[in-house]
């Protein structure tokens, strides 16, 4: 229980920080999207679980680690697409925030905090951590996490997404903006 | 035009970096300790004439193991070596020379058998011989040459022809197994019944071809064949400067499995794994399909029925309408993790599970958007009026969800769906690595990143105009 817990405080941290960060890049440089286009593919051919799994195997990271980390960078990738194409569909909007003195990088944390799948993305990182922790069970069974993935631990989860969600708000309305 | 043009070049780009990373990740974690090439770039790539310099220079030092690789390298060798002889000091000439006398059996000439000592009489008979060879057949040892007489030796099997061959040695190689082609009808089994016994004889593997062998044996035996020329063929070949930068990436792994996987897909030999991969895509293939229903028809309902509610309820707390789509999502996944689930459960699950993912993020983008002023004016509005609102709200964030909901919709075919007692995708995969073979992962890998990258080559400019009709709506 406490590595699920663990893991999933840092997977909703690690979506929502890597993801705003990634977003921001791509508002600047094409090559970060470019990046974010190879990352959202190899999101889909269960890379991130591989790598957990591989970490795990050689030691190299602790099961909270793997497990969060993995879970965090694969809801990190859908939240920097919005945040790019909340700047696609909001040139007007992002030209008058600069004309007024914003940054780009300030107006896109500001976006991003106000967009709403990019906030349920990473909320969804808690509902991505079981999901991870199933496939590394199948990928790494000496090392998983967690020796069996049923729908009662899966279910003490949802108390974990009721806390996180209104904790997540207060840290999103501190942005600076 | 332009822009298609880029964002067909970006779909064959991308995919072929992702693809290497994945093979990164893939190699990294198999657990398989075979001698490996280098994995994407190789700075020494090997080629007959650098293969024959350091067996010359190892000549010099006297180094005993150079026999057997002086015999596997054959008249390549000798072509190299004979004219650079002088060089060397007796000892060492000798010791090349007599290296060299399985060879000298191999092209066909039978006195090579008589004289295995290293008696000076012999040695300067040997001398003679490949000086004579090298200047007698040197316009056969030119790829045009070299390409009539294997073909022409294919033709019919003539004792002349065959000697014309067997004067090639390993230099006819490259040719012999370029021409085993794809084994599938009867001409293909008797064309590789001459090939693969020559192959085998010069480069001294233990290929055999039964007389009763089937076009599956022979086209097995093929593909073993083709295995060991993707890792050594570099040695009978001597590229030219600029074709050394083509082996500097051709010969590393992920290559290879490239070329393997390449062969698979064009139907050149039959690859076991790549079959596997396709039958396993192809079972969960109707999971796949109620993911995508569910996540793109089911989802959007759903979140669009939260988001009418929302307007008759306002006051109501957000995280009653998230909370049980997560809530859902979890239970069907649990409920997937049960053994023996039937079919129907399987697909109904598949269904929801991407549905209520896509929904929770889509209920939640809408509850963003329907701030107080946008309430205000839908609350007036007729239901039907609400919902296109809704719909026309949130279909840009719909279609960016496209490319990003495939491992969604894929993981529980992938992880859960493993019927009539065969093992999921994701043991086929564990097992795979743990065995080193690559060929499963990397095919189940490709189809997924084909997959995204179509949509992403057709969503983008989709969402670019959605965004921009909203904007002018607004």
């Amino acid at each position: 229980m406490a590595t699920l817990v663990g893991s999933s405080l840092l997977a909703v941290l690690l979506a929502f920080s890597l993801g705003s960060l990634l977003g921001r890049l791509g508002l600047s440089f094409g090559l970060a999207r470019a990046l974010l286009d190879i990352l959202t593919q190899f999101r889909a051919t269960l890379g991130f679980w591989l790598l957990a799994a591989l970490c795990l195997q050689n030691g190299w990271v602790s099961p909270i680690i793997a497990l969060g980390g993995a879970a965090g960078l694969i809801q990190a990738i859908p939240i920097a697409r919005w945040v790019c194409l909340r700047s696609d569909s909001g040139e007007l909007n992002a030209a008058r925030a600069v004309a007024l003195g914003q940054s780009t990088a300030r107006h896109a944390a500001a976006t991003t905090s106000r967009q709403g799948a990019a906030f349920a993305a990473a909320l969804f990182a808690i509902v991505q951590v079981v999901i991870v922790a199933a496939g590394l069970r199948e990928l790494a069974p000496a090392h998983a996490p967690l020796a069996e993935i049923s729908i009662i631990p899966s279910l003490t989860l949802l108390p974990l997404l009721l806390i996180a969600e209104p904790l997540l708000r207060k840290l999103m309305a501190r942005l600076p903006t | 035009m332009t822009d298609l043009i880029r964002r067909l070049l970006w779909w064959f780009t991308s995919s072929a970096l992702t693809s290497v990373l994945l093979f990164l990740v893939l190699i990294s974690a198999s657990s398989s300790q075979a001698s490996r090439l280098p994995l994407l770039f190789n700075p020494q790539p090997i080629s007959s004439s650098r293969e024959a310099e350091s067996l010359l220079a190892l000549a010099k030092q006297a180094d005993a193991r150079i026999e057997e690789r002086i015999a596997r390298l054959g008249t390549i060798f000798a072509l190299h070596a004979i004219p650079r002889l002088g060089s060397l000091s007796v000892a060492s000439q000798a010791r090349v020379l007599i290296a060299l006398r399985p060879v000298r059996a191999r092209t066909g000439d039978t006195s090579a058998q008589l004289g295995l000592d290293s008696d000076p009489k012999n040695l300067s008979e040997d001398l003679l011989f490949w000086q004579r060879f090298t200047e007698e057949r040197q316009l056969d040892f030119r790829p045009p040459a070299r390409t009539r007489i294997v073909r022409r030796w294919l033709q019919g099997e003539l004792s002349i022809r065959r000697r014309e061959l067997f004067a090639l040695d390993t230099y006819a190689l490259p040719e012999l197994v370029a021409e085993l082609g794809s084994i599938k009808t009867e001409e293909d089994v008797a064309r590789a019944r001459l090939l693969v016994p020559a192959i085998a004889r010069l480069t001294q593997e233990p290929w055999r071809l039964t007389r009763d062998a089937d076009p599956d044996q022979v086209s097995h035996t093929v593909a073993n064949i083709r295995r060991y020329f993707d890792r050594n063929g570099g040695l009978y070949r001597d590229p030219a400067p600029l074709e050394m930068v083509a082996e500097v990436l051709s010969q590393t792994e992920f290559a290879v499995l490239v070329g393997e996987v390449g062969r698979g897909l064009l139907g050149i030999e039959r690859n076991e794994d790549l079959e596997r991969a396709f039958l396993d895509l192809n079972r969960a293939s109707p999971g796949i399909f109620a993911g995508f229903l569910g996540a793109f028809a089911l989802g959007p309902l759903i979140a669009a029925a939260l988001g009418l509610g929302r307007i008759r309820w306002p006051r109501l707390s957000r995280s009653l309408w998230e909370l049980p789509l997560a809530g859902v999502a979890l239970l069907s996944f649990g409920l997937l993790q049960l053994d023996e689930a039937p079919g129907y459960v399987e697909l109904g699950g598949c269904a929801l599970f991407s549905a209520t993912t896509v929904a929770f993020l889509l209920t939640e983008e809408l509850n963003q958007r329907l701030h107080f002023r946008v309430l205000s004016v839908l609350v007036r509005r007729s239901t039907m009026r609400r919902l296109a609102a809704l719909l026309r709200e949130f279909s840009p964030t719909a279609l960016a969800l496209v490319p990003v909901t495939v491992l969604e919709v894929v993981l529980v075919p992938v992880l859960c769906s493993g019927s009539e007692g065969r093992p999921t995708i994701l043991k086929q995969i564990a097992a795979s690595m743990t065995e080193g073979q690559l060929e499963y992962p990397m095919a189940c890998g490709l189809a997924f990143i084909v997959a995204v990258a179509t949509l992403e080559l057709i969503t983008n400019p989709l969402v670019g105009a959605l965004g921009r009709g909203l904007k002018e709506l607004h």
